[in-house]
């Protein structure tokens, strides 16, 4: 029996593929971001539309590329307010929750405004 | 058999040795290129909402990011608008004068010295008509005043009647009963502080503090690559519909615009800048004016200057004082300053 046959080459061809995809494109472009407190809570791919919690007190809708706020605990509501967003770079904040919704930006692509 | 046996042996320690040997690489390579990580916290301070992001390779960034909010905490309580507030006090020594401490001298002196450049286009004695129109806070009634109650109000903004003593530059007076206020310079002034604050602890940090759109740069994004910066559309119907992108490795933007702080009475929009010399909402025919300067408190204020100033006679003074305009006119053409092309290219 030989180990290092035919398939076995094709097998660690793409394990290693596999291996090199993973060192260079890790920074999928199109991801949303939450913080809490500064610290991230989770990653979820922009392109999964669905509805998602954060802990009880917020929830996010994520449509066609679009991020929203549909609820929270918050006073004010001013992240329900802000509505979607699809710009990356630009976050939802919601100060009394300390949350923070944003879209990864991408190299290119616009960082914060001045207003 | 026993001898194939034993060369299987042989054969699977090679490869299992080359296996991890091959994902010792990868997961060295990962951890090598893995790019920093920034931290970014948003807090309501200084009447807006302050957002730090920060990356270091040698400190934590919460830690960064803590001591600059500490910084502007401090600074948002000392020059908030309040009767025990060190301002307060010195609106209320009036022309008997007060000693100051040497960072209010250096900001009040600051806030002079840009209204003596900008022949009072900004000036910190410009409270009192903000009050009379009720854009001093955002639960006050919005009214337009009467000619008269403008007329008495006027008289009382002028720069010039902050006194420095001369033998003695941390003692202050306020002539013919003017009022100083602080608020919105010390805005730029925390800005720059936090950022001093961070370029001490850790000077290769990069990143940006953000106050309300008033901006300070840290550092290069990854300590290479400008911070794209959108310039806001004054008549936009989100806060992310931008006119322009400016590209900033460094230094500091602000902008002043109609569209923050308005109220609309029979048709005509009456916003927060006020022209000094008429009492009114400035009409120059500038809707927004965004500044790069080296400094934040700079940029803040001769924004607010060439809002009021507009095109004409010319915000010529700007260049001379290290900073750059790109103002958005009433029908919507632009001016820029000659060389603001450089925050323009990447």
């Amino acid at each position: 029996m030989k180990l290092f046959g035919k398939f076995d080459i094709i097998l660690y061809l793409i394990i290693f593929t596999l291996l090199f995809g993973l060192v260079f494109f890790r920074n999928n472009p199109g991801d949303i971001k939450v913080y809490i407190d500064g610290n991230l809570y989770m990653v979820i791919s922009l392109t999964k539309d669905d509805i998602y919690h954060v802990e009880d007190f917020l929830s996010f809708e994520v449509n066609n590329s679009k991020v929203r706020v549909i609820e929270s605990t918050c006073p004010d509501k001013l992240c329900v307010k802000t509505g979607w967003i699809n710009t990356p770079g630009i976050p939802i904040v919601c100060v009394p929750n300390k949350t923070m919704i944003i879209i990864e930006s991408k190299d290119s692509e616009m960082d914060l405004i001045t207003q | 058999m026993r001898k194939t046996n034993r060369k299987n042996v042989k054969q699977i320690t090679f490869f299992a040795i080359l296996m991890f040997v091959a994902i010792g690489i990868f997961v060295f390579l990962y951890f090598k290129n893995k790019p920093i990580e920034y931290y970014s916290r948003t807090e309501y301070l200084l009447g807006t909402y302050v957002t730090i992001k920060v990356a270091s390779k040698d400190n934590s960034p919460t830690y960064l990011a803590d001591a600059a909010f500490r910084e502007i905490k401090r600074v948002d309580d000392k020059y908030s608008h309040t009767d025990d507030s060190i301002v307060g006090k010195i609106n209320k020594a009036g022309k008997e004068g007060l000693e100051i401490d040497e960072e209010t001298a250096f900001i009040l002196s600051s806030a002079k010295k840009i209204a003596e450049i900008t022949d009072g286009a900004f000036d910190p004695t410009i409270y009192p008509l903000t009050a009379l129109w009720g854009f001093d806070d955002i639960e006050s009634e919005k009214t337009i005043p009467s000619d008269t109650e403008i007329e008495d109000i006027i008289n009382k903004v002028n720069y010039e009647n902050i006194i420095f003593d001369e033998n003695n530059p941390s003692f202050v007076r306020l002539l013919n009963g003017s009022e100083i206020d602080l608020s919105g310079i010390a805005k730029g002034y925390a800005v720059d502080s936090a950022l001093a604050i961070i370029k001490s602890l850790d000077e290769k940090a990069t990143g940006y503090i953000d106050a309300g759109g008033d901006i300070g740069i840290i550092g290069p994004k990854y300590g290479e690559r400008p911070w794209i910066i959108g310039i806001r559309n004054p008549r936009g119907d989100s806060e992310l519909d931008v006119v322009e992108y400016i590209y900033l490795y460094d230094g500091s933007v602000a902008t002043s615009g109609d569209y923050e702080n308005y109220f609309i009475e029979n048709g005509i929009r009456y916003h927060h800048l006020f022209d000094s010399e008429t009492g009114f909402p400035s009409r120059s025919g500038v809707i927004s004016s965004t500044v790069v300067s080296s400094s934040t408190m700079m940029a803040d204020a001769f924004a607010t200057a060439a809002f009021v100033l507009g095109k004409k006679p010319g915000i010529t003074f700007l260049p001379r004082n290290g900073a750059l305009a790109f103002l958005v006119l009433e029908d919507f053409s632009w001016y820029k300053s000659p060389g603001f092309e450089v925050y323009q290219a990447q």
